[in-house]
């Protein structure tokens, strides 16, 4: 009897596990099968063997459909996964590293951040200094979200990095940041007004090989460390207390989750942007489905973040056929039915 | 005493008389009344005073005592050749900067205009600006419509009546209205009686500005001037308001006939920007053609039938709200059909238009295709 209690939990322990692998390759299955979708859609109609041809041997197809489907359907598609999965897992560990389910890039100024950039250059006009409006923008919006992501880091140094201050100073960022943005938009014409909300909505119109590449090479590089520390971060949502007893450096870790979630984030939006539900949600559906245990939870949540943003992009393109709505519209009309599902459900079963 | 009292009240009540009001049917349909003599106006937007130069008058900025400010930021090198002949457009009060959000109703009536005009709809106050027209109309300030851009086609000339009616210059203003009839009908007409297929358009608004293809516009301003010019708008069926961005695959799906996009680039200043096709006053016919050609080298667009088919064009962006709109519209029709009107000449009414009306020197380059 007091021998088949450990083995017991260990057993389910490793039932819970494996339920969780599959439910991660169960997510895996639905993104490859949505980007398979998203790549088939589109207003043109392409025929099914004709992408397949046009995929494996580009030349067999005509040059239109190559357009079609090479700078156009590939790159948004690939945008949309590269983009959801660096907002989902930077989402996922702004929540563990602030122990605070709003948290978000979105909702601590990071993307409100980058949105000043972007304004900031299309409005200022930086093309006029012989800078390209599309190295220009994203440039700008990367550099202004990732100072913002800095400055916070730098004030917790300074006063402490307790998760209500850290917070506050976020929140405050995205009223300074939007009070700018307000600013400028006041002062510039129309035209650049219009083209600046465009732009803070959220589009993969703007998608492209290199920019899939840059935003694809950010999530590689920094994906790996965040896995790697999936057992501090685990231990973190423990308990504050509980995790520093255990020897953990919880500002330390605190702060590198941070860090990783910033550069995540700014990248992302400085491309696409600012799409605010991913990271902020994806978190939370992958917590639903996978628990707390960061081995599963944050490449859960970059799944989730690149399924959501993929959906969305379906989307954006079969609502109004023909014409691209911002894809930053599409993710909460998307996301929020399914979320709220998720979040009833979930206390039926409590 | 008495005598000499009912003889002053006679007189003030005369003279009150005197000031004689005429009554005006603005562009809605609205009876205005306002007075004979106007010298002061205000303009909705400052981009109106191309009327005024239609008009035949030289000193057109005298009777300006207000604008929006609209004019100077978006099309600087117009604003530029203004400046040059007449400094003092400069200092003409602003009371707005390029939206009605920002337009101060004090700031308007603190400049005491005989009479406000503003365009249906735009960038300055507009039809639906209740407040601020309910409020000018209710300190005696009367407000009268004019539409340069929601039915350009139908309203520039009647609108240039409008004005000419309220700054006492009919002859003027009905001898251009003849002329923009005239011109018009002569390719409405032979419209009419054409069986021959429209061609497909698709019409790329403010090339360069943003990165994404392509922002359209569905209706009224462009979309008016290529259909009534026998052209078939592609994002006709597709765009559900009037502006939007169409999906590149659904325009290489749609494979137009003929490009054009509109050109809000400058050689210098906050419009150089990179990628937008560079046209409009002061700019030559080389600048024009190789901004056209570097713009329709973009990925998607290069391999567009009407780009590989050399039937690609470009048009000065501010003739989607202008009265010189005539120049576009005859364009449009001889792009859309070459053969047609072989015998119609754009460039003659645009040469008749500036030289004959505007009293700013704005030569240039309005419209450009590629080389054949």
């Amino acid at each position: 009897m007091k021998n088949s209690l450990p083995e017991n939990s260990g057993a389910s322990y490793a039932r819970i596990t494996r339920r969780r692998l599959y439910l991660l390759i169960v997510m895996f299955i639905a993104l490859v099968l949505s980007v398979a979708i998203d790549i088939l859609t589109g207003p043109s109609g392409l025929p099914l063997n004709t992408i397949i041809k046009g995929l494996f041997a580009p030349d067999s197809i005509s040059q239109g459909e190559q357009v079609i489907l090479w700078s156009i359907r590939l790159p948004y598609a690939l945008m949309a996964i590269v983009v959801g999965a660096s907002l989902g897992l930077a989402g996922a560990e702004t929540q563990t590293a602030l122990n605070n389910p709003l948290a978000s890039p979105y909702t601590l100024g990071i993307s409100w951040a980058a949105t000043l950039g972007a304004v900031f250059a299309i409005i200022i006009g930086l093309d006029q200094f012989g800078i390209s409006q599309n190295i220009a923008v994203p440039l700008t919006a990367f550099v202004f979200s990732f100072l913002a992501g800095l400055a916070i880091i730098m004030l917790a140094q300074i006063f402490g990095s307790r998760t209500e201050t850290i917070i506050l100073f976020g929140i405050s960022l995205v009223f300074l940041c939007t009070a700018f943005i307000y600013l400028l938009q006041f002062i510039a014409d129309a035209d650049d007004v219009q083209q600046s909300v465009f732009w803070s909505m959220g589009s993969l119109a703007r998608a492209s090989w290199d920019k899939v590449g840059i935003v694809a090479l950010v999530f590689i590089l920094t994906a790996p460390f965040s896995f790697k520390s999936a057992w501090p971060m685990t231990l973190l949502r423990c308990g504050e207390q509980q995790a520093s007893s255990s020897g953990l450096s919880v500002h330390r870790l605190r702060l590198i989750c941070f860090f990783r979630a910033c550069l995540l984030a700014a990248t992302a939006v400085s491309f696409a942007g600012a799409i605010g539900f991913i990271g902020l949600v994806g978190p939370h559906i992958s917590r639903l489905a996978l628990g707390e245990d960061h081995r599963f939870y944050l490449p859960g949540a970059a799944l989730i973040g690149a399924l959501l943003l993929s959906l969305a992009s379906i989307c954006s393109k079969l609502i109004v056929p023909g014409v691209i709505l911002p894809v930053g519209i599409v993710t909460a009309l998307v996301g929020v039915p399914v979320f709220v599902a998720l979040i009833v459900s979930s206390r039926k079963m409590q | 005493m008495i005598k000499i009292c009912l003889l002053i009240v006679f007189f003030l009540f005369n003279a009150s008389l005197s000031v004689d009001a005429q009554t005006i049917t603005d562009i809605l349909g609205r009876e205005v009344e306002i007075n004979d003599q106007v010298d002061k106006v205000i303009l909705g937007e400052g981009r109106f005073l191309a009327a005024f130069g239609v008009l035949d008058i030289n000193t057109p900025l005298s009777r300006v005592a207000g604008m929006l400010n609209e004019f100077r930021k978006y099309d600087p090198p117009s604003f530029q050749k203004y400046k040059e002949t007449y400094p003092e457009i400069d200092s003409i009060p602003n009371f707005g900067e390029t939206s009605e959000d920002t337009v101060s109703i004090e700031k308007i009536i603190s400049l005491n205009p005989d009479v406000a005009i503003f365009g249906v709809e735009g960038h300055g106050p507009k039809a639906q600006s209740k407040i601020i027209i309910e409020t000018l109309e209710a300190v005696g300030i009367p407000v009268v419509f004019i539409d340069f851009r929601q039915q350009p086609l139908k309203n520039t000339a009647r609108s240039i009546e409008i004005i000419g009616q309220i700054l006492g210059r009919e002859k003027q203003a009905e001898q251009f209205s003849i002329f923009y009839q005239a011109e018009l009908t002569k390719i409405t007409e032979r419209l009419a009686n054409d069986t021959s297929a429209c061609p497909t358009v698709l019409l790329e608004i403010r090339v360069g500005l943003g990165e994404e293809c392509c922002m359209t516009i569905a209706k009224g301003m462009f979309a008016d001037l290529i259909e009534q010019a026998g052209g078939c708008n592609i994002a006709k069926d597709v765009l559900p308001g009037v502006a939007g961005l169409l999906n590149l695959e659904y325009v290489i799906t749609a494979a137009p006939d003929v490009y054009i996009g509109t050109a809000v680039g400058s050689t210098s200043g906050p419009m150089s920007g990179k990628g937008r096709i560079v046209l409009g006053a002061g700019i030559d016919q080389a600048t024009a053609q190789s901004s056209l050609e570097e713009a329709l080298q973009r990925v998607g667009i290069n391999s567009l039938p009407a780009v590989q088919n050399k039937r690609a064009h470009a048009i000065w962006h501010h003739y989607y709200n202008s009265p010189l709109n005539l120049y576009a519209f005859q364009q449009f029709a001889k792009w859309f059909h070459p053969d047609l009107f072989a015998d119609v000449d754009p460039d003659k009414t645009q040469t008749y238009l500036l030289d004959m009306f505007e009293p700013v020197d704005l030569s240039g380059v309005y419209a450009v295709s590629v080389s054949q």
